[in-house]
């Protein structure tokens, strides 16, 4: 089988300038503005707070009052998170439906043709993805898709990484806090 | 630019951070260096595997292997840092998703040329 890698590079291209233009958009709409930077600046603030309180209170055992402070703090922390989840709500919209038109044009091109030979055989749920849209039984024929996401999810970390578009890293998950933290 | 926001100047001083042994530096700039540079690691290492031959999801685990190896001897060996500055899991986890992606795709692009 003849595969033209010139092909599987045009996708690589493909997915960066899509994935570019989705975080031009995203810093378009939300990252530019006072706003969401002031946002950022209170939740990093709670953050550095919540990190000290928390070493004060492993130091410290029985301490009913920072427990409470930590509680209140851990409390603003989510309530600053679920502000700046609805700040991103329109631009994770937007960048959705321009991934969405991208693979969808890709695909139009691509459908049912072999841009890469896998050097492992995907398990199962991978294969949904390796070998979508293609005919034959050989599981290491890839298909167009999983080039793009790779190169998605490389892109996507690298530009957020240079131009500062991560968000400010949370203490906890979405659950909140460990529950060992509170059982002492 | 985040490479101002974490103390860096410009990319130059950047580049040299990454090369030097300074274990003065902030976990921030630590964990960005080590973002970059084990982005060169997985192309390496992928580069590698596809010119050897290698195949199966053994080489996958080899590589994660590696790649997990490197950052801890980046981190505390190279760059001294001290082992309460930085988590062992910010470490392992930090970069791990693009250095994963460039090892699948650069072994992919390899094996499929070669």
């Amino acid at each position: 089988m003849d595969i033209n890698i010139g092909e599987t590079l045009f996708i690589i291209v493909g997915a960066a300038i899509s994935i570019s233009v989705g975080e031009l958009v995203s810093w378009f709409l939300v990252y530019r503005n006072a706003d969401y930077k002031d946002l950022v600046s209170r939740i990093e603030t709670a953050v550095t707070k919540y990190n000290k309180e928390k070493e004060q209170f492993v130091k410290e055992t029985n301490a009913k009052n920072q427990e409470k402070r930590l509680a209140q703090i851990e409390s603003q922390i989510k309530g600053l998170n679920y502000e700046m989840t609805f700040k991103k709500m329109i631009s994770n919209a937007a960048v959705a439906i321009l991934s969405i038109v991208t693979i969808n044009s890709i695909g139009n091109y691509y459908s049912g043709i072999v841009v890469a030979k896998l050097p492992f055989e995907p398990f199962w749920i991978l294969q949904q993805i390796t070998h979508r849209g293609l005919n034959g039984e050989d599981l290491t024929d890839c298909s167009y898709i999983f080039i793009y996401v790779l190169s998605a999810l490389i892109f996507k970390s690298n530009i957020q990484k240079i131009f500062g578009l991560e968000g400010p890293k949370m203490p906890f998950g979405p659950g909140g806090p460990q529950p060992s933290l509170f059982k002492q | 630019m985040p490479l101002k926001k974490e103390g860096f100047q410009s990319v130059g001083e950047f580049l040299s951070f990454s090369l030097s042994t300074d274990d003065q530096a902030s976990s921030d700039q630590i964990k960005t260096a080590l973002f970059f540079v084990r982005q060169i690691v997985s192309v390496l290492l992928g580069l590698a595997a596809g010119f050897l031959h290698l195949q199966g999801i053994l080489t996958i685990l080899g590589f994660l292997f590696l790649s997990m190896g490197f950052s801890y001897y980046y981190v505390f060996k190279y760059k001294q840092v001290d082992e309460d500055k930085i988590e062992n899991t910010e470490i392992y986890t930090e970069g791990l998703g693009a250095s994963v992606g460039e090892f699948l795709l650069t072994w992919t692009l390899i094996h499929t040329v070669a």
